[in-house]
């Protein structure tokens, strides 16, 4: 009876929550999101199997979290530079046929990885390729050629540059 | 500098790592917060804001007491958390000029049969119909005792009872302790 009046409380805080916050916070996984869904069952935790005995412990750990989630997300809103620092900016990989050998170094992306986002593209080489970006969410963009069917050789274009 | 013109900097600046990879626009940011937003916000914030200032924490306070030479000093938690250990600490000087023989300190069962996990320093010595009753013994004129319970609240909302010395079966001074338990 306990338990169950204590899991519904802490679902309905959490649901409201994450209404409250908007869609933007939880659609997609971010650093700010993961490091916000990793704390959740933390702060939580204790508040449903007791370890911190109380109800009110773990209503103000997971106010707080959405609070500082809110307030962090609307000073990213507000200030493009605070964006830049808290998210960070695109990493271009490889441009017009050629890796950038230093940005890849730089973010440990092996020419490999950027062949594997290729080939889900469709593209097999990377003079099919205009840009390959890493994106502040972690993933790989590739933007192809307007005309990717003028290679006639694949790795005719691999070449590095730094 | 302000947002925008950091914006447009950004913009006209030439960034040799983006390799012509073109800037997002500009985009005019503001606040639009949905109507539910300005009402569940605020409230949002008020609980870690009241927990900031301890309205939500555990707090302690001290009732003192003198009656029949007799001053008793009640240290406990009047805010507390639902099974959350916190010690309940009465000091008894005995101001009077005589000797207490057989003084007792009896706290109410109604009180205390609302915890659990119980310890009494010194040791309890017996469990009476409406009270716990801990023997302390003569109490010399000038001298002075110290009681400490440990208790975890074991049920929540308003806790009341009261502690009392009892000198040859009659109270000589008391205190009624109010403990209010967060869930």
């Amino acid at each position: 009876m306990e338990t169950v009046v204590r899991v519904v409380i802490i679902y309905v805080i959490i649901v409201a929550g994450l209404r409250v916050l908007g869609k933007r916070e939880f659609g997609q996984l971010s650093p700010l999101e993961l490091v916000t869904l990793l704390l959740i069952p933390e702060i939580v935790a204790q508040a449903l199997i007791r370890e911190n005995y109380s109800l009110t412990n773990g209503i103000i750990g997971l106010t707080t979290l959405f609070a500082l989630v809110f307030f962090t997300s609307l000073v990213m809103h507000m200030s493009e530079r605070a964006e830049t620092v808290i998210s960070g900016e695109p990493t271009v990989l490889a441009a017009h046929g050629k890796f950038l050998t230093d940005n890849m170094n730089r973010e440990r992306i092996s020419p490999e990885e950027i062949y594997a986002e290729l080939h889900k593209s469709g593209l097999y080489t990377l003079g099919q390729v205009r840009w390959v970006i890493l994106e502040t969410d972690g993933k790989i963009a590739v933007v192809a050629r307007d005309e990717p069917d003028n290679v006639t050789r694949p790795h005719e274009h691999d070449e590095a540059i730094s | 500098m302000n947002s925008r013109e950091y914006a447009q900097q950004r913009q006209s600046e030439p960034d040799t790592r983006r390799e012509g990879l073109p800037r997002p626009p500009e985009l005019d940011r503001k606040i639009d917060l949905a109507r539910y937003q300005w009402f569940a916000l605020p409230l949002l914030f008020c609980v870690p804001i009241l927990a900031l200032f301890g309205v939500l924490g555990e707090t302690y306070t001290t009732t003192t007491v003198q009656q029949n030479g007799v001053e008793m000093v009640v240290n406990y938690a009047n805010r507390a958390h639902y099974e959350a250990n916190n010690q309940v600490s009465i000091l008894i000087r005995n101001n009077s000029g005589r000797d207490l023989t057989d003084a007792t300190l009896e706290v109410e069962r109604a009180f205390l049969d609302r915890f659990s996990q119980i310890n009494f320093n010194p040791s309890l010595s017996i469990i009476m119909d409406s009270v716990y009753r801990i023997e302390l013994g003569d109490l010399a004129s000038g001298t002075s005792r110290v009681v400490t319970i440990g208790v975890q609240p074991d049920h929540m909302g308003d806790q009341r009872g009261s502690v009392a010395l009892v000198v040859a079966g009659e109270p000589v001074a008391s205190v009624e302790l109010a403990m209010f338990v967060f869930p």
